[in-house]
């Protein structure tokens, strides 16, 4: 297992997805298993960033580690939470549509992993948990 | 090397350089909309031959210099994509309203 804590600063996202592509390495995946996964981390870690924090520096915790041939990956921050999860993970529904954030985060998630599990309490911060399967070949 | 800028005539070409992310799109839309505040651009191109990965922030940066750009009648174009980002542009349904070179 592995465990990760940065500041939600933007230049972390691109650690995030490095780390998450390190320890993808021993399934040995394929360029489109690895792609899916990093887009995945992205989007969870940048939805941390830009919402969960907003203007303030936070702490965002990343948790990546094997259950039962599938790789499990949480990002956590305690930020503000959302209001209303439902909502947030429909397709183009964003609350900052100004700053040119599309909706697609939660899409991209559910795309490209398997199961994707959404945790938030006001105020109190959000737990994003996706698994793929990726058998070691 | 970084992202680099380039103006000819109407058109401008970004040479992306990394991963296309929140990170990144931040800086790039900034350049992006001092360079179409001095010049009349007609078209963007965006040149993915030195970025290997896009996510939605990305869409989400090609999107908004679209909408802009279009309003003034021009238009976006992608260039060097490999099958990844391509694959994210196919889910996103931008390639409806950009070009491909």
């Amino acid at each position: 297992m592995i465990h990760l804590e940065f500041d939600s600063q933007s230049e972390n996202e691109g650690i995030a997805r490095m780390v998450t592509a390190g320890y993808m390495m021993k399934f040995d995946p394929t360029l489109e298993e690895m792609a899916d996964v990093k887009t995945a981390v992205s989007e969870a870690v940048t939805n941390c960033v830009v919402h969960g924090y907003e203007k303030e520096t936070g702490l965002i915790q990343m948790d990546i580690y094997e259950e039962d041939g599938n790789v499990v990956i949480k990002v956590i921050d305690f930020g503000v939470g959302i209001e209303d999860v439902e909502k947030a993970m429909e397709p183009m529904y964003t609350t900052k549509p100004t700053q040119e954030r599309t909706g697609m985060g939660f899409s991209f998630m559910e795309a490209f992993m398997d199961e994707v599990l959404v945790e938030s309490k006001l105020g109190e911060g959000t737990t994003v948990t996706m698994k793929k399967k990726v058998a070691v070949k | 090397m970084a992202t680099q800028y380039q103006v000819n005539g109407k058109k401008l070409y970004i040479k992306l350089d990394g991963e296309l992310d929140h990170h990144l799109a931040e800086k790039v839309k900034y350049q992006c909309e001092l360079i179409l505040r001095s010049y009349f651009i007609k078209e963007i191109i965006f040149d993915f031959e030195h970025s290997d990965f896009m996510d939605s922030s990305g869409v989400g940066l090609i999107l908004g210099r679209y909408q802009k750009i279009h309003a003034v009648g021009g238009k976006v174009s992608v260039t060097h994509m490999n099958n990844t980002i391509r694959r994210v542009v196919h889910m996103a349904g931008l390639h409806g309203v950009i070009e491909e070179k």
